[in-house]
């Protein structure tokens, strides 16, 4: 399986995503610089982190003008694996490959600290591997994942099953003082309809080693190989 | 030339963590009764051309398809005396 990490001006966590393919799943890895107009037979596609073009006119907003995304746009409706993390969440809202939008922490500080997840949808393209009421415990690092939506939106996402990730306690329990943002419903990931698109905001590639304090995101990473494989 | 100057806001009812911190300083500063603040963007565009519809219509589009996030934001823009 070969994974393709996409590299935008101003990525800065696509390292870290080719290391946990390369090194940690012992997968083929390799870079797509946002120019290119082809994946190159990846199965994987993933945006990474960072601050793609400096963040300006709204986090992930220039880089889906970047030609690459117009490949990343048909590998996905074609039901290719497509998984964004942070920033490359955010730029799969900008495109619209996700619906939503993403606001200011509610704090307005930039937050980076370890969280917990609760997995609500099994079956993604980044929780294949995963159980419906799993936690898991994994880094954000963001200024910008106050995920919103309006009611309908809301409404659309529950109904079908979309709402993959949520911030919660150490046991589970989704509420109001485990949402580090202010992110409605403690959204931290979605996915489409189909499941092959997933955009969420913790780091599972800072944390798919012990040395680095936890391994609980390299399931994200070997569900996105098992999605690929089918 | 004309000179094109968007002004991006957020939406009524999103949240404006920006503008709550910049209300925060202006009551710091000793002002009351400011009932809100809102944090916005302005972006001028400068066209070659001097053709008001035109204008019009390629301001709208690249607002809709590109400077502004309709779910967070509204926008609206006025077309500069360039004297």
């Amino acid at each position: 399986m070969k994974f393709g990490i996409v590299q935008f001006p101003g990525s800065n966590c696509d390292r870290d995503c080719y290391h946990v393919a390369s090194r940690v799943l012992d997968q083929d890895a390799e870079f797509i610089w946002h120019r290119d107009r082809d994946l190159d037979d990846v199965d994987v596609v993933v945006l990474p982190g960072g601050f793609s073009y400096g963040d300006y006119l709204r986090t992930g907003a220039i880089a889906k003008l970047s030609p690459v995304m117009q490949e990343v746009a048909d590998f996905a409706e074609s039901g290719g694996p497509v998984v964004g993390i942070c920033n490359g969440f955010q730029v799969l809202l900008e495109t619209g490959l996700l619906p939503g939008g993403m606001l200011r922490n509610e704090s307005l500080h930039f937050i980076c600290r370890d969280v917990h997840l609760r997995c609500n949808r099994s079956g993604s393209a980044f929780s294949q591997t995963l159980d419906v009421g799993e936690v898991l415990e994994m880094p954000i690092a963001h200024a910008e994942g106050n995920y919103t939506i309006d009611e309908a939106g809301l409404a659309e996402l529950r109904d079908h099953d979309q709402i993959v990730f949520q911030y919660c306690d150490a046991d589970g329990g989704v509420g109001r003082s485990s949402n580090p943002n202010g992110s409605v419903e403690n959204i931290a990931g979605i996915c489409n309809r189909r499941g092959n698109v997933v955009g969420m905001m913790p780091h599972p590639e800072r944390a798919s080693e012990s040395i680095l304090g936890g391994t609980d995101g390299r399931a994200l990473f070997e569900s996105a190989l098992e999605y690929a494989a089918g | 030339m004309t000179t094109v100057r968007v002004l991006i806001q957020s939406k009524a009812g999103v949240l404006d963590p920006e503008g709550e911190a910049v209300k925060g300083g202006i009551e710091r500063l000793g002002h009351e009764g400011v009932e809100r603040v809102g944090v916005g963007k302005v972006v001028d565009i400068d066209f070659e051309t001097d053709d008001t519809d035109e204008i019009e219509s390629r301001v709208e589009q690249i607002c809709d398809e590109f400077l502004v996030n309709p779910i967070i934001e509204r926008y609206s823009y006025e077309i500069l005396d360039n004297q």
